[in-house]
């Protein structure tokens, strides 16, 4: 009787505590289906695909441009990098894999904002801006797809990326999508960045608010830079214009000041980053005993380039250190300890210098507007206007200026490829941490590869030519 | 309670009263051969409940009621003997050790069982074995002594990880440690170690390893099936020092010791000259105008000389144990230090232990073991991190300075290696208890019940400041961190075991049990930059500050039962049964249910073997059965799951950078996982076949172990499509085949009362296979390892280097046949970090009062990749330094070597070269030990009742035998499951001397 009750107290033990032990809830995270429960949450989702656009344009989106071309080089050991700098890609180079991952992880976000928020408890207006954001940002990243990997209309292309226009709460058979076409692929970029100018509002509560988050404007200069990509160059200047006649945009002066200060007049969207939500990019150019890894600075002969005209403003963003006895170059643009600075991703200037070669090729304004557009910036950086005769010396003054303008902000590379001077300017370069010059082998190697990753995990994908 | 301390003060007393007026023998209990006293021995008039022990010295007294008494000497692990008083007063004795019962008992999940009866394969390492040995963490004992286990150190840090596998490596993205339980509490054996500026630490080395008796590797399924959903891997039980009866024995034990590393770091160095002297060739080879005009004029820095210091270390440790029918005891104490030989590492480590056995009653036995313990760790950087110590030894060029002129650490790129190895704070302090209290009921005859309650909780601190001497400091004023981690485990065990008899000939015992346990996890974190100071270190005094914490648990409910059957203790019969249900998987597939049974046949015991006596005995054993791994996967793994923090995803390469998901101050969440409710439990089914043989008298033994290990349902992180905005989802897909044999060999080669001489050797095999899985992935940087169909886990994945030629000295790379080389295409597994054998052989001898131990291990056939050398033989296409290897490179038409001529093709930064994969073999005089027992009538002459003095001498990592370039084949570095045998800059094996003495009282 007495072993009885010690049975039936055991059994108790073991009953009360067995259902116990097994109720475990997670304390950080929440399921899917809570994500979009009210008007707060979808909110928190937005930024949340805000935070990955700060990941997708950290620094790989420059500094991959910027390695490929003649105007930066690796003087690191991080061979991903060593690879980018010296057109030796291997389909495995994990930054490839990571900015290609990134950017999906980004459309993947933005498709969640685009199913869900329409069925989310909240006013028609801001389901319209949520919406819109999702699907700027969706352009936004296609066109770092297009561009990377699947190349520049009238310029160099192969097959174009895969698609993916809904959310992924599961892996089927729509995971395993074929790449699409190229001409798909640029159409994919134009009708997600028109959906985002047909939804997105003028302005914001107050100026931090308008120049950090996605606006009318923001989707008008991405058209632009699309439109003028695809040599499309009547509705390039239009968006342009549109975007440089609006008040709120304005070339600030000193140069700096597009740096030194955030949400200048300048931008026409920053991605706003601090020291505790940090990007990368300052890490990669500043030495270490400045806080970062250094690993990355200016071709010398690029720095001669950049610093050519005396009283360019510019240059006066650009450091010097000793590397292993030679003297190296590295801009100082992105100048916060522990990467806090903001990125402006558009900018004013682009504007101008996209309406100016709009302008020469055939665009309302014709070569003297380009001109009035090229001396604005000219004037801005503290040089002299200039009056190039005969279009091919005002294209080429204008491809000058957003080289100098541009610089470490990942322009030269497609306006090598988009121009048709990347296989003739691209060769032997010179590497201070390499001893033998470095020429691009091929034009396959104008884009990035698939990551290999992927084409093992997906069977209907194909690899760019050059990694084959 | 009251009563009951009464009752046994009076039968302490009784006797006396009783036989007052019979006469006294004394004498001294010693043991043949060493002639050592032996304190504790059981002295019993036989037929009476007249008894006594020993002392410390061996001596005893004892009142006999007549001349034909017979008294009965017993001691566990000696020969019993008995003897007729008659008319002596003084009757010395000695005992024998009792070579065929020791070891004879093993211990079994949830229980002991005596070996002959075992069905299962289990390796037992007793205390004896290795004593002294100047280790850190327990599973450091099992490396070469058990037949079976893969051990091998990550790296020579004091408390570092260890890599252990019984019986193979089966799992991909869930953990293949084994599940380690001591005195029956299940460890936490993860590394709990917050910030990841190191390799990982050793949780285990949060045990003293003096306080244990046995450790026992279970590795069969019918000795692993009791443990269920947590034994895919093996379980090692690991048994702790008890009291026994007798008068209290206190032992002290202390040694010191000192290490250097056992290979000179300076042998794989470069000098400042040669340096500048390589770098100009590779400029002339690429026909550009040399880097450095005067090279023999170079500055020579050893950076070596900065970083490596003869490191010492000390140990002490106190016990006293003993006990009587009622109560028995075991109480311990034990202070660690251990310098590592790279500056600045070094572990400390307090224990304490108290193990207490008491009989409430006749029935009732209640028992506290428990452990609590602090050590401390001044952690080194190194490992894999870019700007550890070591790591930047190698990358600063022996031509740099190490100061500037201003006194400042000279540092062009990272951090300076010296003022990582001087300026680094980096303290890590886990405090750890462990304790269970039990009671054990005898309900009715051979029926008992036992109930224990456990606990495992660890709590660890870290801080971490980096001056402004140090790069990250001189940016920030000052960068600390610190963070605080817990763990907590409760542990229910409730088990019914029924021992009885039916017959002569049927032996049978039952075995029901459940069990609970449940885990809490919290992780807080606080680092700040912007200090006043370098005086201030802690966060408070920071400019500016960061905070976060996190927090996660588990739980696991199991039922499990066993059978043991007997039939003329010939034919023996064991079945299990476990479930378990795990709070990590869904509802619907929560339980696990894994039998095994297992028959063994004592061949030794029939008839017909009688006509051959030299076959002592003679077992043959097969087992099968099923057990599983719920391991190394998130506690929530089966669901879809958004957070507040990114990071969550696992990207191809870097991954995404921690912190939270906001947009700067606006709060945000982000997918983190896609959701399988299918999720369940990793199975892996087992066959093992074994032979035990013992030839005459046992004084040879032998087992003989052949498995087959299926693993399927692989809890794996499956590549999916990364368009998907996802890399991996974590499936149960793929399978993994662990095969292999064991054999260990005993032998008491020879036994004189004055000469011992006994050998073991064990050697096993295990082949590992990865049999399916949904795509080959790689992983590693740079991809160096690929896992892959048809080919062993830990492979090598590499262009395959065909020689140079010796005409002009570009590499001759493997094409498979294709006319030209590409790096795309032309890449081949190439080796694999397991090895073909492991093995050990033990000798131990005794003469008169000296003692040896001499014990070899070794590793065969397991390729490392020297990582290292990828970045420091980089011929020229770096600026960073060089190694010794480079120094064998292609100079000119008709040299024959695998380092190709230094030009920036030969060298580019696509290329994986196989030259860079090693034969790791390696065969190491582990242990040497030389022991001196100090006479017993010197030590009875002190006058201190000590019984029993010895002092040693040991060595570790004498010699070693390799072909390896690197400083070490063993250590590795090893962030994952899935990389082993990869090293780039790793603190090598110390070599150890240690003297000390132990003293018996």
């Amino acid at each position: 009787m007495k072993n009885l009750k010690l049975y039936s107290l055991v059994a108790l033990v073991t009953v009360v505590f067995g259902c116990e032990v097994l109720e475990h809830e997670p304390q950080q995270q929440i399921s899917t289906e809570l994500a979009f429960s009210n008007e707060k949450s979808a909110e928190a989702v937005l930024n949340g695909l805000y935070n990955e656009a700060q990941l997708v344009y950290s620094w790989r989106p420059f500094i991959f441009g910027d390695l490929a071309s003649d105007a930066v080089q690796s003087i690191d050991t991080w061979d991903a990098f060593n690879q980018v700098d010296t057109y030796t890609n291997s389909a495995d180079n994990t930054e490839v894999d990571d900015f290609y991952t990134q950017l999906y992880r980004g459309i993947d976000m933005a498709n969640q904002i685009i199913a869900n928020a329409p069925n989310v408890n909240m006013p028609a207006a801001k389901i319209n801006d949520f919406v819109g954001q999702a699907y700027l940002f969706r352009g936004m990243f296609y066109f770092e797809l297009a561009r990377y990997w699947s190349g520049i209309p009238n310029a160099y292309n192969e097959e174009g990326v895969v698609i993916r226009t809904t959310p992924s709460n599961g892996i089927n058979e729509d995971s395993f999508a074929p790449r699409a076409s190229f001409q798909a692929t640029w159409a994919q970029v134009l009708s997600d960045l028109q959906e985002g100018y047909s939804r997105l509002p003028e302005v914001r509560v107050n100026n931090i608010e308008t120049r950090r988050r996605l606006t009318k404007p923001a989707a008008a200069a991405m058209l632009a830079r699309t439109y003028f990509y695809q040599g499309n160059w009547p509705q390039a200047a239009n968006f342009a214009s549109e975007v440089i006649s609006n008040s709120r945009f304005s070339l600030v002066t000193p140069f700096s000041v597009i740096y030194r200060t955030e949400f200048s007049a300048e931008s026409i969207f920053e991605m706003h980053y601090n020291n505790i939500d940090f990007s990368g990019i300052r890490g990669w150019y500043y030495p270490p005993n400045l806080g970062g890894r250094g690993g990355v600075c200016f071709h010398p002969e690029y720095h001669q380039y950049l610093i050519s005209e005396p009283g360019d403003q510019r240059a006066n963003l650009i450091a010097s250190r000793v590397f292993s006895g030679q003297t190296v170059y590295y801009s100082t643009k992105y100048d916060l300890i522990q990467n806090a600075s903001n990125i402006p991703l558009l900018r004013i200037a682009e504007m101008h210098l996209i309406r100016a070669e709009a302008r020469v090729n055939g665009a309302a304004g014709g070569p003297a507007g380009a001109l009035t557009d090229l001396n604005a910036v000219r004037n801005r950086a503290g040089l002299p206007s200039v009056n190039p005769s005969g279009n091919t010396a005002i294209l080429n003054a204008i491809w000058q200026e957003r080289d100098k303008e541009f610089a470490i902000e990942g322009q030269r590379w497609f306006d090598l490829i988009r121009t048709g001077r990347a296989m003739a300017t691209l060769r032997n370069l010179t590497r201070t941490a390499g001893s033998s010059l470095v020429s691009i082998p091929a034009e396959g190697r104008l884009l990035m590869p698939i990551p290999n990753a992927d084409i093992l995990a997906n069977p209907q994908l194909t690899q760019n030519s050059a990694y084959r | 309670m009251k009563k009951t301390l009464q009752l046994f003060f009076f039968a302490l007393i009784l006797p006396g009263f009783l036989f007052a007026q019979e006469r006294v023998v004394r004498g001294k209990v010693i043991t043949d051969g060493e002639d050592f006293p032996l304190p504790g021995v059981n002295i019993q008039v036989k037929g009476t409940v007249i008894g006594t022990f020993t002392g410390g010295d061996g001596s005893y007294e004892i009142r006999v009621p007549s001349n034909e008494s017979i008294l009965v000497f017993s001691m566990i692990g000696y020969l019993q003997q008995e003897v007729t008083v008659g008319a002596r007063t003084q009757i010395d004795i000695r005992l024998a050790e009792d070579i065929k019962t020791l070891g004879e008992v093993v211990v079994v999940g949830y229980g002991q069982q005596e070996r002959k009866t075992l069905t299962s394969s289990i390796s037992s390492i007793s205390a004896k074995d290795v004593e002294n040995i100047p280790i850190t963490s327990p599973d450091q004992l099992m490396q070469g002594r058990a037949a079976g286990v893969v051990v091998g150190s990550q790296s020579g840090e004091p408390g570092g990880g260890m890599f252990v596998r019984v019986r193979g490596t089966t799992s991909i993205n869930g953990s293949s440690d084994p599940l380690y339980v001591i005195d029956g509490v299940p460890l936490q054996s993860n590394n709990l170690a917050g910030t990841t500026f190191g390799l990982p630490v050793n949780p285990l080395a949060d045990i003293n390893p003096a306080d244990i008796a046995s450790i026992e590797i279970l590795k069969d399924a019918s000795a692993t099936a009791i443990y269920g959903a947590r034994a895919a891997n093996g379980v090692v039980l690991i048994t702790t020092k008890r009291g026994s009866e007798g008068k209290a024995t206190v032992t002290i034990n202390s040694f010191v010791g000192t290490s250097k590393a056992w290979r000179d770091p300076n042998s794989i160095r470069v000098d400042g000259p040669t340096f500048e002297m390589l770098q100009n060739e590779a400029d002339r080879n690429n026909g550009r105008p040399e880097r450095f005009p005067n090279p023999s004029q170079a500055i020579d820095t050893n950076w070596f000389d900065y970083l490596f210091q003869e490191a010492s270390s000390y140990n002490l440790d106190v016990s006293v144990s003993g006990g009587d029918k009622r109560v028995k005891y075991f109480v311990s104490g034990n202070q660690n230090f251990q310098e590592g030989i790279l500056k600045p590492a070094n572990f400390e480590r307090t224990t304490g232990r108290m193990n207490l056995e008491f009989m409430a009653s006749d029935k009732l036995k209640v028992g506290v073991n428990a452990t609590y313990g602090i050590n401390t760790r001044n952690r080194a950087l190194n490992g894999n991190a870019i700007n550890g110590a070591l790591s930047t030894a190698y990358f600063y060029p022996s031509n740099f300075p190490v100061f500037n002129p201003d006194g400042s650490y000279y540092r062009p790129f990272w951090e300076n290696p010296v003022a990582v190895a001087v300026e680094t704070d980096y303290l890590m302090r886990t405090t750890r208890f462990i304790g269970s209290t039990y009671a054990e009921y005898e309900l009715a005859n051979g029926l008992i019940f036992r109930s224990t309650w456990s606990m495992d909780n660890s709590f660890v601190e870290e801080d971490q400041y980096s001056n402004t001497r140090l790069a990250t400091g001189q940016a920030n004023n000052g960068s600390g961190s610190t963070t605080v981690t817990t763990d907590n485990n409760w542990i229910n065990e409730n088990v019914l075991t029924y021992q009885t008899k039916f017959g002569t000939d049927h032996d049978l015992n039952v075995l029901l049990g459940n069990t609970l346990q449940e885990n809490r996890f919290t992780r807080r974190t606080a680092s700040g930059t912007e200090f006043a100071n370098d005086l201030f270190k802690n966060i408070a005094s920071a400019a500016v500050k960061n905070a976060s914490s996190v927090g996660s648990s588990w739980g696991i409910a199991s039922y499990f039962t066993r059978v043991n059957y007997g039939y003329q203790g010939k034919y023996l019969l064991t079945l299990n049964m476990r479930a378990d249900a795990s709070s990590r998987f869904g509802a619907d597939n929560r339980w696990g249910y894994f039998p095994s049974v297992a028959a063994a046949w004592r061949i030794s015991d029939e008839a017909f073997m009688q006509n051959l006596p030299a076959v002592s005995d003679l077992k043959l054993r097969v087992s099968y059965g099923v057990t599983g791994n719920q391991a190394g996967i998130g506690d929530f793994q089966s669901r879809g799951l958004w957070g507040g923090q990114r990071g969550g995803l696992n990207l191809g390469g870097q991954g995404q950078p921690g912190g939270p998901a906001a947009y700067v101050d606006a709060a945000g969440i982000t997918a983190n996982q896609l959701a399988n409710p299918n999720l369940r439990w990793e199975t892996t089914n087992q066959i093992n076949v074994g032979i035990d043989l013992g030839l005459f008298q046992n004084k040879l033994t032998m087992t003989f172990d052949v498995y087959n290990k299926q693993t399927k349902d692989l809890l794996l992180a499956v590549p999916v499509p990364r368009t998907t905005g996802y890399s991996s989802l974590v499936q149960n897909f793929g399978e993994i085949e662990n095969k292999g044999f064991e054999l260990g060999l005993n032998g008491n080669i020879i036994q004189k009362s004055d000469f011992n001489w006994n050998a073991s050797f064990n050697i096993s095999q295990n082949l590992n296979l990865v049999k399916k899985i949904a795509s080959p992935f790689t992983t590693f940087t740079r991809d160096y390892i690929r896992v892959e169909e048809g080919a062993p886990l830990y492979s090598f994945w590499v262009h395959v280097q065909n020689g140079v030629d010796p005409e002009t000295g570009n590499v001759i790379w493997e094409t498979g046949g294709d006319p030209t080389f590409n790096p795309n295409v032309h890449r081949y597994l190439y080796g694999d970090a397991n090895p073909r054998f492991v093995g050990g052989l033990t000798n131990t001898l005794n003469y008169k009062n000296f003692d040896m131990m001499v014990f070899f291990q070794f590793s065969e056939g397991n390729s490392v990749l020297n990582y290292g050398r990828f970045f420091f033989e980089h011929g020229g296409t770096r600026t960073t330094g060089y190694t010794s290897q480079q120094l064998a490179r292609w100079q000119q038409p008709g040299d024959i070597t695998d380092v190709p001529r230094m030009t920036t093709a030969n060298y580019s930064a696509d290329l994986r070269p196989s030259r860079h994969v090693e034969d790791g073999s390696y065969l190491r005089l582990k242990n040497l030990m030389l022991g001196y027992a100090i006479p017993t009538d010197v030590t009875s002459r002190l006058g201190i009742g000590m019984s029993r003095a010895r002092v040693y001498l040991q060595a570790q990592n004498l010699l070693t035998w390799t072909n390896y370039s690197g400083l070490d084949p063993e250590v590795s570095t090893s962030p994952g499951n899935l990389v082993a045998g990869v090293d780039i800059a790793v603190m090598p094996q110390p070599r150890t001397f240690t003297g000390g003495i132990t003293l018996t009282f």
